[in-house]
């Protein structure tokens, strides 16, 4: 969910502060993900939006485990202190955190050429990569887009190595082209 | 030490600096930066109800600490981070107080490599030409 904060920066602040967004298993803004989400995300997501702590409780363990492709390898350090990070959350924000209202305007005005790189896995238990990438196809133009076997909805996680090279070699790519924008602006 | 020498000896050593921002509303945001300042930087992003831990095998990782400036921030309310407001603004002022406070000092000759160009004005946002790369989870 965090890529669907470029939304929020587009709108207040203009795409120009943003040089490049990579999806790491997200998607692009908020009112699109009933576009993408998998039938499982669907039923799963009530729960971890529920105030009675001793429904949250179990929930926080199956949450931390779907965010990987195979949660129950997932070792016991990462799974409790990513679950630690969950529950230590106050339920008020956790509620409100996906509910709230997003206007994704602005950003969809630079969809056509505001870079992005979208790393997904075949795995992912909330948004369908699939899906995603028809999304992609149909409305940005300047994207690339990494579906990968055996990978869940932390690519980040589950792919590291591969993850890392496509990120530096984003970046390195943005560099490239903001050295040449620079030099075409400042042509006289 | 000046902010701009603790960011290079930061660069030597690798090791992670970790800082208290504060959001407009005043709540006091835990954000944490590694890598090289003088590389692109990246505000990484963590979704629902996640934290930084969630990027270890980025921040361990040698060849993102020597190619980019990773930052992160915790999200409100989780660990760290206090509990005053929350509203729909809440990521958005996040991460402009994260940029503020976490960005390189402007370099003295244009580095067209770096994502943040200069740290961002409270004031006036709008008017720089900072940039950065997002990524979100």
């Amino acid at each position: 969910m965090g890529g669907v904060t470029a939304a929020d920066i587009a709108t207040y602040y203009g795409t120009d502060l943003i040089r490049g967004v990579a999806l790491l298993g997200s998607f692009p803004h908020r009112n699109m993900f009933s576009e993408v989400v998998t039938q499982w995300a669907l039923g799963f997501i009530p729960r971890m939006l529920d105030f009675d702590l001793a429904k949250f409780g179990p929930t926080v363990k199956e949450f931390v485990e779907s965010c990987v492709a195979f949660g129950d390898k997932l070792d016991q350090e990462t799974k409790y202190s990513w679950m630690g990070a969950v529950a230590g959350q106050n339920p008020n924000v956790r509620v409100l955190s996906i509910p709230h209202i997003q206007d994704e305007t602005a950003l969809m005005k630079a969809r056509m050429t505001l870079p992005y790189l979208v790393l997904h896995g075949t795995m992912d238990k909330f948004v369908d990569g699939l899906k995603l990438k028809a999304y992609m196809e149909k409305n940005f133009g300047n994207f690339v887009f990494r579906l990968w076997k055996d990978v869940g909805h932390a690519p980040f996680w589950d792919a590291p190595n591969d993850a890392n090279k496509e990120i530096i070699s984003f970046t390195k790519r943005l560099s490239r082209v903001s050295i040449l924008s620079f030099f075409f602006s400042n042509r006289k | 030490m000046k902010f701009a020498s603790l960011l290079t000896s930061l660069s030597l050593s690798a090791s992670t600096f970790a800082v208290y921002v504060t959001s407009p509303d005043g709540t006091k945001i835990w954000a944490e930066a590694i890598g090289n300042p003088n590389k692109p930087a990246v505000v990484f992003v963590p979704g629902f109800s996640c934290s930084s831990l969630a990027f270890n095998k980025q921040w361990s990782d040698p060849s993102m600490i020597e190619n980019l400036y990773m930052v992160c921030q915790f999200q409100r309310v989780v660990i760290q981070c206090s509990y005053l407001t929350f509203n729909r603004f809440v990521m958005m002022f996040e991460v402009r107080a994260l940029v503020t406070n976490l960005s390189p000092t402007p370099p003295t000759r244009p580095n067209l490599s770096l994502m943040i160009s200069k740290p961002l004005s409270t004031t006036s946002v709008s008017e720089s030409k900072g940039q950065f790369l997002l990524g979100g989870i």
